[in-house]
Formats: C-alpha cells, sequence, structure tokens
C-alpha cells in the first residue's frame, strides 16, 4: 500500500477509516516524491514532513481532519494543481451512486450569471440569456451584496487579501462565491443585489441546470462544457468556451466556429473564466490560427524529459487578426494557449492577468476515496517565461468597472473590436506581417 | 499520452512474432541468427505470406487515470495500417500509413503528416511482414549481452534503423519472442523514452499476436488488451483511405503558395 520505508509502526486499533487516510497520505506522500520534475522539490525537506505530519493523520478524529492534514502537506509545495478533491464531489456531481441521469450532473443548479471581483466588489459581469436571473431583471454592473442571509463584501475582502500577490486569488474567490449559489436544480437561492442606483433588491432565484453537455476526464469529478460562437455587428468573430474538455465535441465545434469566420475582419477568443483542461487541445486550436510548420506554444519539463507544445497548422488556417481575452478566472491550458499565441506574436491579447497556475497536472483516486491532483510538469512559454506564479500579462490591460457595465459594455471585448477594426484589411498568411501586426497596438 | 503512443509503437508490438524454438542449452547467437530465429517464431515465412489483413480489437487503458477507450488496429498488404482509438474523455484519435505516408489526426491536435525517422518508425511498424523484413529495415543488428524482464531470461539486441535512434529489443531465450523494446521515440513534440512489454501471445492464422501490451512513457502507463485479432477478413476501402483533412494537408503542402515558402519560414 505505498508505504515507504521509515514508515512509523500504527497503532493497531486504528480504525479502517484511518487507516485508508494513512494510505492515502502515503500515496500522495510518495507521489510527489517520486513524480516532482524537480527532484530535490524546491529544497523542502518531504522526510522531514512525513515525519511531521502522518501522526497527526493518525490521530485524526475525522476524515476532514485527515484531509486537511494531507492538504497541509501538499500546500508547503507551494504550487498550484496540487489538491485534493472529496470524494463526496463524485457523488455530488455524478458519479455512480450519484446522479447519473445528466440532467445536473457536473454542476448541479446555478441561477445563470457570472461575479467577477471588480472594484473590491462581487459585481455581475454576465447574465445568461434565458436565465432565472435574466428573467428577474438581474444585470451586470449589479453589486452581490447578500447569498443565502451571509454578507458578501467581508468574504470578498477576506479571500481578496489572503490571495493577495499569489496565483489564483481570482479563482478562489470564484470558487467560494459558487459554492454559496449552486444547489439541487429546482432548489431556490436567495440573493441580495445593489442595483445601478444603488437600490437594493431582493431575489429568491430558482437554480437551473448550467448550460452545456456533461464532459467527464478520468477521475475529474464530471462538469458542463459549452462552446459559443457569434458575428459580432462590426463583422468580428467571437468565440468562447469555458473548458478545455471534451475534444470530440468542443474541437468539432470549434472548427465549424472558425470555417464560418475565415472570412471576418478578426476574430476574438474569449477565454475569460476558463480554468484550462486537456493541454492537447491547446495545440490544436492554435493550429486553426498558426500557418507555419513548426512553432510551439511553450515546453513541459518532466522528471523523464521535455515535450514541446507545438501547433500543427490545419489545411486551412484563419489569418486575420487574432484577440483573446483572459482574465484572473483563466488558468493552466488556457494561459498556455493564451501566452504560447502571445509569445509566437499571433495574437493580442486583452483583460486582466491571468491566473498564473499552469502546471500540467494528473489526477489519482486515493485509496481513502478522495482524489489527488498532482502537477508532473512544469511549463514554459515560447518566451522561457515559466507561466507558474507569473500567468499571462495582457498586451492591454482593461479592467471592466462598475460604471461600464451599467451601461451594457464589455471592456476587454470593446478593446479587443477596436484593435481588430484598426488593423490594416490586407489578408494572407499568418506569416510575419501577420506576427508584427499583433505585437503592435 | 496517446498521441505519443503512435500507430507505430502499436504496430510494432502486434507485428512481434513467437517463435517456440527452444534453446536452453544453445551456444551464443549471432544477433542476426536471434532475429531470424525471432521471425520463424512469430510464424512461418509462408503463414505471413498468406496474410492480407489484420484486424485487432480490443480496449486500452491510461492505468490510475480512470480513461479508457476502445482501440481498432488494421493492417493491409502491402503496406496500409490504421490505428484508432475512441476514448470519450479524448475524442477520436487516428494514425495510418499509406504508401510512403504516415500521418496523425485526432480531436486534440488536428491532422498532421509525419516525417523523418518518426515517419521512418511509423512505416516499419505498418508492415504485416515486419518480422521477416528485418534485414529491409535495419542498417545494422548487435547482440548486447542478456537480461532478465519480468523473470524470463532474454538475449538483450540493439537494433539500429536506417534512420532514427536505435531499439533494444528482449527476445526470450527460449521462445524467441520479443518480450520487451526500449527506445526513445522521436516525436514531433520531444524525444521521448518509451518501454513497451508484449504478453500473452496467440497464433492466429499461423503467426503468433501479442494480445496484450503495456507500454511506459512520461510517467504514464497504458495497457491494451486485444479482444479479437483476425486475419484476411475483408477491410472496407474506405476504412483505410486518406482522411479528408490529410489529403487537405497534402494538397497545401503541393500547391504553387507552399513551394514558395522559404525553408527558413517553413522550419520557423
Amino acid at each position: 500500500m505505498l508505504l515507504a520505508p521509515g514508515a512509523p509502526a500504527e497503532d493497531p486499533d486504528l480504525s479502517l477509516e484511518r487507516r485508508l487516510d494513512l494510505d492515502s497520505f502515503d500515496h500522495v506522500w510518495q507521489t510527489v516524491r517520486d513524480t516532482h520534475w524537480d527532484p530535490a522539490l524546491g529544497g523542502l525537506d518531504w522526510d522531514a514532513l512525513r515525519l511531521e505530519l502522518r501522526p497527526r493523520v493518525a490521530q485524526a478524529s475525522s476524515r476532514d481532519e485527515a484531509r486537511g492534514v494531507i492538504e497541509e502537506l501538499i500546500r508547503r509545495l507551494g504550487q498550484s494543481h496540487f489538491s485534493l478533491l472529496p470524494a463526496g464531489l463524485y457523488h455530488q456531481l455524478g458519479e455512480p451512486g450519484g446522479d447519473e441521469t445528466g440532467s445536473s450532473a457536473g454542476s448541479g443548479g446555478d441561477p445563470g450569471f457570472l461575479l467577477r471581483a471588480v472594484e473590491g466588489l462581487a459585481l455581475v459581469t454576465s447574465v445568461r440569456a434565458g436565465s432565472p436571473a435574466e428573467a428577474s431583471g438581474v444585470r451586470p454592473g449589479w453589486a452581490l451584496e447578500e447569498v443565502r442571509g451571509e454578507k458578501v463584501a467581508p468574504l470578498v475582502e477576506r479571500v481578496l487579501a489572503e490571495g493577495a500577490g499569489r496565483p489564483g486569488a481570482q479563482l478562489l474567490l470564484d470558487a467560494a462565491l459558487r459554492r454559496r449559489l449552486r444547489g439541487n436544480v429546482g432548489d431556490r437561492v436567495p440573493v441580495t443585489f445593489s442595483d445601478g442606483d444603488g437600490r437594493e433588491v431582493r431575489l429568491d432565484l430558482p437554480l437551473e441546470a448550467e448550460k452545456g453537455s456533461v464532459a467527464r476526464l478520468g477521475y475529474l469529478p464530471p462538469t458542463r462544457v459549452w462552446i459559443e460562437s457569434r458575428r459580432l455587428p462590426s463583422n468580428v468573430g467571437l468565440i468562447a468556451f469555458n473548458l478545455f474538455l471534451d475534444p470530440g465535441t468542443v474541437m468539432p465545434r470549434f472548427a465549424a466556429a472558425v470555417e464560418s469566420l475565415l472570412d471576418a475582419d478578426g476574430v476574438v477568443l474569449d477565454l475569460r473564466g476558463n480554468p484550462g483542461g486537456i493541454g492537447g487541445m491547446a495545440m490544436g486550436i492554435a493550429g486553426w490560427f498558426v500557418d507555419r510548420p513548426g512553432q510551439r506554444l511553450g515546453t513541459m519539463t518532466t522528471r523523464e524529459g521535455d515535450l514541446s507544445f507545438v501547433v500543427f497548422p490545419r489545411p486551412r488556417t484563419y489569418s486575420g487578426p487574432l484577440a483573446i481575452l483572459v482574465d484572473g478566472l483563466s488558468a493552466s491550458t488556457a494561459e498556455i494557449l493564451a501566452g504560447g499565441l502571445q509569445d509566437l506574436g499571433r495574437a493580442r491579447v486583452f483583460g486582466s492577468r491571468t491566473a498564473a497556475m499552469a502546471l500540467p497536472s494528473r489526477i489519482d483516486r486515493l485509496p481513502n476515496g478522495d482524489a489527488f491532483q498532482y502537477a508532473i510538469a512544469n511549463y514554459v512559454s515560447a518566451d522561457g517565461v515559466a507561466l507558474e506564479g507569473q500567468g499571462v500579462q495582457p498586451d492591454e490591460e482593461v479592467m471592466p468597472t462598475r460604471a461600464l457595465l451599467l451601461a451594457g459594455h464589455d471592456p476587454a471585448l470593446d478593446a479587443a473590436v477596436a484593435w481588430v477594426e484598426a488593423q490594416p484589411e490586407e489578408r494572407g498568411a499568418a506569416s510575419d506581417a501577420e506576427t508584427e501586426k499583433a505585437r503592435t497596438p | 499520452m496517446t498521441r505519443m503512443l503512435s500507430a507505430a509503437t502499436l504496430l510494432t508490438l502486434i507485428a512481434v512474432t513467437p517463435g517456440v524454438l527452444a534453446q536452453d542449452q544453445a551456444p551464443v547467437l549471432t544477433a542476426e541468427r536471434l532475429l531470424d530465429l525471432h521471425a520463424e517464431a512469430m510464424g512461418p515465412k509462408d503463414a505471413f505470406a498468406a496474410i492480407r489483413t489484420v484486424v485487432a480489437r480490443g480496449t486500452l487503458e491510461l492505468v490510475g487515470m480512470g480513461v479508457t477507450g476502445a482501440i481498432t488496429v488494421i493492417q493491409s498488404r502491402p503496406d496500409r495500417s490504421l490505428v484508432e482509438v475512441r476514448a470519450e474523455e479524448l475524442g477520436t484519435m487516428r494514425s495510418g500509413t499509406s504508401d510512403d505516408l504516415a500521418w496523425e489526426l485526432s480531436d486534440l491536435q488536428g491532422p498532421r503528416l509525419l516525417e523523418g525517422s518518426e515517419k521512418a518508425f511509423a512505416l516499419r511498424g505498418g508492415l504485416v511482414d515486419a518480422p521477416w523484413r528485418w534485414r529491409d529495415l535495419y542498417r545494422s543488428v548487435e547482440l548486447a549481452g542478456s537480461a532478465v524482464v519480468d523473470g524470463v531470461d532474454c538475449d538483450r539486441l540493439v537494433l539500429h534503423p536506417f534512420e532514427g535512434k536505435p531499439e533494444t529489443w528482449f527476445l526470450d531465450r527460449s521462445t524467441h519472442l520479443q518480450v520487451r523494446t526500449v527506445m526513445t521515440l522521436e516525436h514531433a513534440m520531444g524525444e521521448v523514452q518509451v518501454e513497451a512489454t508484449a504478453a500473452d501471445y496467440r497464433r492466429v492464422g499461423g503467426v503468433m499476436f501479442p494480445f496484450r501490451t503495456t507500454q511506459r512513457m512520461l510517467m504514464q502507463e497504458m495497457v491494451t488488451v486485444f479482444d479479437t485479432v483476425d486475419v484476411n477478413v475483408e477491410v472496407p476501402e474506405e476504412r483505410l483511405a486518406l482522411p479528408t483533412e490529410i489529403r487537405a494537408l497534402l494538397e497545401r503542402e503541393t500547391s504553387p503558395e507552399a513551394a514558395q515558402e522559404s525553408p527558413a519560414a517553413a522550419g520557423g
């Protein structure tokens, strides 16, 4: 059971639950020791950590307490993509034994609006068409004040303060808010907003299934994936998708979207809120925009060798101006794609700095039923920058403001469209001229 | 991971042949003689000659990842092949060879044409009668001692292909079946060390096929188990035809615009 040499003697009276937790601790400890791309673990004394923390698992009085100790172990690495997914999550989200209908699997119920931390507030940045939120009159720019009777401001303040200067602060806040807003489909969530005039608006919003189809990837909890595309009035194409998963569905739709936009004046790829997924999809998507073979988005380094994220150009590529939108919730594969195309000079990036969480990872199931996500590689962009901890810095930093949101604007999208409109109209292969175009304002 | 486990790798393993020639007390043999014995172990030359097609179907698992899929391998004389993997989580991945062409097409990464040593490796693996053609496929071979692989005494051979890095084969000393291959796979994304083992050999149509293969690369293990291997079944022409996307890539490569590209730009 993956017990490492030197394991302390165990109390024979330990409960089965605690033994499984100890086995899980050992699995995590040994996996990191054997697979981390840096055998020295950045100087951490991994053996000492085991001696320090393992007894606390044995002494834990509950599964949650034991899980907390394991989380402490992996937190000492100080890197993204090392986390535990509690076993209960799988049952809640649709694993065998849970909801298998797929009707609500993957995300449960959701009221239909997106939030971002803007100006220290949890602001609505978009409202899903046809959702309960839209039907109730919720509008971008409104500030969420309370969820289920809990004030939101202290949560925003605390998470942003704790996450200040650390990767993924926006992701942490997003996760915290989503946990509070979501529930079973058909349930209702009481919320209080402050509208554009500062008036308090109390609503009891029904929860409906999130849009998209349920996608699975190994031991990742099932989740909903969607992709949308449309042509804006300015003859600029907009393509957005929420996750790099389910390539059998997403990639053909992405291909169809690009094919339908080949004559557009520009394409905007919206990766805001996209936390990543399958790394290989970044290469596949880049192939629609890079015409020359041999280009690389970056390189991942594992203990057993390096792999370049090579772009394989499609038979027909889109050669016009390409803009990419990112924000603090764009992570992992989204950063690899945005950063890679930015480094190649093929895309101009708009929005705010990404989550800086870009380590290729795997997910194992632990003996106690939890899942363990762990990074197996470091990732360096084409320009030689480690995305982990750095993220992608947009070429044009465009932060949303409450006033602009209330006025119906999407500042990052507006800036991207304005840039496209300012580009010369000639169209050719995505060559040096195109590269230079993306680098210049 | 599956992307690196190209058709060539899979086909190399499925093309591995048996030969049940006891050599318990045999004196040290030359590498050339061992490869001839290996070919005989895989099946008589006339048995291979009688095979027009091979169709293998089974399952593929990325061990520990919770990812599984269905795999189909098709080989057709003289030199066409197809490996198709369908996995719910990863979509469809296909790779194939035809004449002097090797290609890959996946939902993840789209279409691409293989080049250089990667292409040469794929073409070698696409041959139905590869065991009997080792002299055509490798520039030189050498016996590099012995080793015990999973408790089996093996002869260790190093084969130098005409293009690409050497492959190390471990042949069961008693059966001359190939039980392990260690090599550097030269992929467009980089060089990857691959260790592949073959097991559960069964005779089909007079030749031996490993029904279970395990490949390990980049800390990931992939197990392929074939449920059925059939020979000389009819394979619809369209199954082995070049996919539309691959034909489009070929057309682009031969277009006047492509011909005008400078080598530097193309390699960018």
